[in-house]
């Protein structure tokens, strides 16, 4: 049997076997957790380092546009920044543009403002959702009580004193915005940032935040959070490890896995090449 | 005892979803429907919501009269049902279209051509700005100008291509992590069962 | 009037609000875009309703003709019926739409998206070759990057983490901006055809 014949045999075998150690891959690291490494880089540094300039009496927008099956991506990374916040004593505003961000946004509070014992409608609010994508977003930033005329839970915006302080998106210090896809960062640089001035920070997933780059470039995001390792090296700068953390540990053998795939492929299609030029 | 229930349906309903890796069956696809089902189940409670909050309260309340337009082109949408007066749910959508391409059209020249050109001007005396300011010149001449007739478009162009690839390459990493990250959060579903 | 002039007509006129209000500072543009804002708000909250509306009428077909799997549709029935009863009367906060939601529908969302990692081991198996100077490129910058998402990559050389942080700031986000900037042109071409009433795909096939 030539080397050929071996490394093709490799590459079309039972797609279920390549599936089965992919999963192993996944859950050995996942059941046995080893602590990973991990260096802060520059952007959850920026984030960090932005919200422990905020003055005190900052309002912060979390705008949540997220879907349930990437709650494993992006929601450590809310939560992180959610405690930074709340630690500082800074307000949080949240509110969604997809339905599901709600949810989201509820998930955040009952893991940190509830247990830290943060008052509603002093300390946080919940907007909840409205529809209308980015004619939403352009009109609630225009007047947030016009649109958002009760909270997530039904009380009036007028009857919340945190809600005394902002009206428009001018009123607010930082927006981090959580996105799984759309406009994205895209349109909230639209609305928010060159409208109002206002800074933002984005947290998006693996796939969306190379195009980000840009923005961040042309000075009109702050920081870009990079899925699950964003939301890893958050946690690790406030001290508070938590979802993304403990996803990090399956990274590894899923990576080295897939580049030996990768490896693999090339080799068979090197080989399979050079036996037809003979 | 429900967050026991709890942790048993989440660990159920993954197993019955991941069961698809080695082929398609009976359990996937009633997984797989009721996942559907709560999907639209929760899109209906949040629209309800909305319609609630967002119409009918401000129309009642502070006797906004005008609500009633929106309502209507509302309710016009679900015209489509009827063959012989489906063209009605076009009016709504029309109103939304109309709405989102108008301030997509207003915010874009102003933050997504300006602004980043403005950023692309840089002097080109480090090698960093002339990579930047080439690869953005070649990826933009690329799509614009498609008549290659030009060695110097022609050039640009292919250059615009490579800094095109190194893109999807960047994305095809991002998304291995992106979707290992899905798939250990799916895990963890399950080893909660082992107390893990 | 053909069935697409009057929804032409409200798409020209709305869009046109919509610009004016963002380029002139005139009180009524300002006035009435907000209001149009508002409107798009409650039809996009019905049009929420409507893609549930068309998924139950597929569903209850199936059933009612008892087409093969029919079961599986009756079940995606209920399951849109109970979250949905529950969330209308009881609202998002009740404990049984909390209970639903967090450890049925979300583990079941997650996995379904968790399935592409397997998906795309078999393609990283079979079919991503560098055939190409192009895909040897793309090839080449997603190891680096993929490298260095692991302290593996670290480990191997500190220079990897350097490099990938100098890829996505140099090269990648020049291709990015490239993207971005003829996108941002194509879709603003766009929109002066959906203006000028050259684009009716929106409003589907049929009708003047």
């Amino acid at each position: 049997m030539s080397f050929h014949d071996v490394i093709s045999r490799i590459q079309h075998m039972d797609a279920r076997v390549v599936r089965t150690i992919m999963l192993l891959a996944i859950v050995i690291p996942l059941a046995n957790p080893l602590p990973v490494p991990l260096v802060v880089t520059a952007n959850p540094q920026a984030l960090y380092d932005f919200i422990e300039g905020l003055p005190v009496d900052s309002v912060v927008l979390m705008s949540n546009e997220t879907s349930a099956g990437w709650r494993p991506n992006l929601h450590g990374t809310t939560v992180a920044v959610f405690a930074h916040l709340m630690r500082r004593g800074i307000r949080v505003v949240f509110n969604s543009f997809t339905p599901e961000g709600t949810m989201h946004s509820e998930q955040a509070i009952n893991d940190v403002a509830v247990p830290m014992g943060k008052v509603y409608g002093v300390d946080y609010v919940h907007l909840g959702y409205r529809a209308g994508g980015e004619g939403a977003v352009a009109e609630s930033l225009r007047d947030f009580h016009a649109t958002f005329t009760t909270d997530y839970n039904g009380t009036p915006v007028e009857e919340l004193p945190l809600m005394e302080q902002v009206r428009t998106g001018a009123d607010l210090a930082l927006c981090v915005l959580t996105s799984t896809g759309g406009y994205a960062g895209g349109g909230w640089v639209r609305q928010l940032v060159e409208p109002y001035g206002v800074p933002l920070a984005v947290n998006v997933t693996g796939t969306m935040a190379p195009s980000h780059y840009p923005y961040l470039d042309a000075g009109q995001i702050i920081a870009l959070m990079n899925d699950t390792k964003g939301g890893a090296e958050y946690e690790t700068l406030i001290g508070r490890p938590g979802l993304s953390l403990s996803i990090m540990g399956a990274q590894t053998f899923s990576h080295l896995l897939i580049l030996l795939l990768l490896a693999i492929s090339n080799v068979a299609y090197l080989s399979r090449k050079r036996g037809d030029q003979k | 005892m429900n967050a026991t229930i709890g942790v048993w349906l989440g660990a159920i309903t993954t197993v019955m979803i991941l069961s698809y890796l080695w082929g398609d069956n009976e359990l996937f696809k009633f997984a797989e429907h009721v996942f559907v089902g709560l999907g639209a189940g929760h899109s209906i409670t949040m629209a309800f919501g909305n319609i609630r909050d967002s119409a009918f309260k401000p129309l009642i309340n502070q006797n906004r009269l005008l609500l009633i337009v929106p309502i209507i082109l509302g309710l016009m949408l679900y015209a489509r049902f009827n063959r012989k007066f489906s063209y009605l749910s076009r009016w709504g959508v029309a109103f939304m279209v109309g709405i989102g391409t108008g301030v997509l059209m207003r915010g874009l020249p102003s933050a997504q051509v300006l602004s980043q050109l403005r950023a692309t001007m840089l002097p080109l005396t480090a090698l960093d700005n002339i990579i930047i300011v080439l690869g953005t010149l070649g990826g933009i001449t690329y799509f614009l100008f498609t008549i290659k007739g030009n060695k110097a478009v022609s050039v640009l162009s292919t250059f615009g291509i490579y800094a095109m690839m190194i893109c999807f390459g960047v994305a095809f990493g991002g998304a291995v992590f992106q979707r290992t990250s899905q798939a250990a959060g799916a895990i963890m579903n399950v080893l909660k069962l082992f107390g893990r | 009037m053909g069935s697409k002039t009057i929804p032409g007509i409200i798409v020209t006129t709305t869009a046109l609000v919509m610009i004016a209000e963002g380029y002139l500072n005139v009180d009524l543009f300002k006035t009435v875009g907000s209001e149009f804002r508002a409107w798009s708000i409650i039809i996009a909250a019905f049009a929420l309703g409507l893609a549930a509306a068309n998924l139950a009428r597929f569903h209850l077909v199936r059933v009612a003709k008892r087409n093969s799997g029919w079961y599986h549709n009756l079940a995606c029935l209920i399951a849109m019926f109970t979250l949905g009863i529950t969330g209308i009367f009881r609202g998002p906060k009740a404990p049984t739409y909390d209970f639903l939601y967090t450890n049925v529908y979300s583990p079941l969302s997650v996995a379904v998206v968790a399935l592409t990692i397997f998906f795309i081991a078999t393609a990283a198996l079979r079919a991503i070759t560098a055939r190409n100077a192009g895909a040897t490129i793309l090839l080449i910058a997603a190891v680096i990057i993929m490298l260095s998402n692991i302290p593996v990559g670290d480990a191997i050389s500190p220079m990897i983490p350097k490099f990938a942080a100098w890829i996505n700031k140099i090269p990648n986000m020049a291709g990015q901006r490239g993207i971005l900037v003829t996108s941002a042109i194509g879709s603003i071409a766009f929109g002066l055809r959906v203006l000028l009433g050259l684009e009716r795909t929106q409003f589907g096939a049929g009708g003047g």
